[in-house]
C-alpha cells in the first residue's frame, strides 16, 4: 500500500516524461486525430471480430438442435439420430 | 413379495448400471472453424495496414498524392471491381443451386474473379510503366502493399475455388468444404470495396 502511494506520488510529481509521445503531443491535428481513430478501431476490431465467429458458429448450428440432451430411457435402444 | 416382483428385482439388480444415453453433441465443422479464424487473423492484418496508412495519409495533409507520381485508375478499378462484385454473388447464388447449375456458377464466379486480377495485373504494369513504384513514396508503398496483399489473397481464393469447382464436378466436395471456400470468397469480395475506398479514394 505505502509503495503504491510512493509509485503515485513520483507519477505526479514528474508529469514530463507522459508528454514525451511524438504523435500525440507533438503532431498536427490532423495526425493525432487520424492515429486515435485508428487506436480504436483497432483496438475494438478483435471484440467485433470474436463475437461475430461466435455468433457465425452459433447460429446455424444450433436451430432446432438440442445440446446433449438426455434420451429418455424407452429410446435407449433407438437407432441414433 | 410375489415370485414375479422378486424376479424384477433380480432382473433389474443383474444388469449392468449405464448411464443416460445423449443425444449426438453440437458439431461444428472443423473445416468453417479453421476459416473463419483465418478470416478474423487477415482481416486484423489487413486493418493494422490501413491504419498505418490512413496516419501517414493524413500526416502529408493537402500533399496527397505527393506531386510527381503517377494518380491511381480510380474508374478503370471501379469497372474491375464490378467483376468481382459479380462473382461473389455467382458464389451465393450457386450456394443454393441445384449440382447442376451450381456447377455452372462456381465456373463462372471462378472466371469472374480470374478477370478481376487479370485486368488488376494489367493496372499494376502500367503503374510501374509511369513510374509509380513502392521505392518512389510512401504513395506507392503503401499502395502496392495494401493492394497487393488483396491480390495475393484474391489469387489465392480464384485458386481454391478452381479446385472447388473441380471437386464439384467429380461429385467429391463436401458441403463444409463449401461452406469454407465460400467464407474465404466472401472475405476476399467484401474486403476490396474497403481498401478502394480507403487507398484509391483517399
Amino acid at each position: 500500500m505505502s509503495l503504491g502511494w510512493l509509485a503515485a506520488a513520483a507519477a505526479l510529481a514528474s508529469p514530463a516524461p507522459v508528454l514525451a509521445c511524438a504523435v500525440c503531443f507533438a503532431g498536427e491535428e490532423r495526425t493525432r486525430t487520424a492515429f486515435l481513430a485508428t487506436t480504436i478501431a483497432l483496438s475494438v476490431l478483435p471484440f467485433l471480430l470474436v463475437g461475430g465467429v461466435a455468433w457465425l458458429l452459433r447460429r446455424p448450428w444450433t436451430a432446432g438442435v438440442g445440446e446433449g440432451e438426455p434420451v429418455a430411457d424407452g429410446e435407449a435402444n433407438a437407432a441414433p439420430r | 413379495m410375489s415370485g414375479w416382483d422378486a424376479a424384477a428385482v433380480w432382473s433389474v439388480s443383474l444388469q449392468p448400471a449405464s448411464p443416460p444415453r445423449r443425444a449426438p453433441a453440437l458439431r461444428v465443422p472443423s473445416a468453417v472453424v479453421g476459416m473463419l479464424l483465418f478470416v478474423a487473423a487477415e482481416v486484423m492484418f489487413f486493418a493494422g495496414l490501413v491504419s498505418a496508412f490512413v496516419v501517414v495519409r493524413a500526416k502529408a495533409g493537402p500533399a496527397w498524392p505527393p506531386p510527381g507520381q503517377p494518380r491511381l485508375p480510380v474508374l478503370a478499378t471501379a469497372v474491375n471491381s464490378l467483376f468481382l462484385l459479380a462473382s461473389g454473388l455467382a458464389v451465393a447464388w450457386a450456394a443454393g443451386a441445384r449440382s447442376a447449375r451450381a456447377l455452372s456458377t462456381l465456373r463462372a464466379a471462378a472466371v469472374l474473379g480470374t478477370v478481376f486480377v487479370a485486368l488488376q495485373g494489367r493496372e499494376w504494369a502500367r503503374l510501374l510503366a509511369y513510374g509509380l513504384t513502392m521505392r518512389a513514396s510512401p504513395y506507392g508503398a503503401f499502395f502496392y502493399l495494401i493492394v497487393g496483399a488483396h491480390a495475393l489473397h484474391a489469387v489465392a481464393a480464384v485458386l481454391v475455388l478452381v479446385q472447388a469447382t473441380r471437386r464439384l464436378a467429380a461429385g467429391t466436395l463436401g458441403a463444409d468444404t463449401f461452406t469454407a471456400v465460400r467464407i474465404f470468397w466472401y472475405f476476399v469480395v467484401l474486403l476490396w470495396p474497403i481498401l478502394y475506398g480507403v487507398v484509391y479514394l483517399a
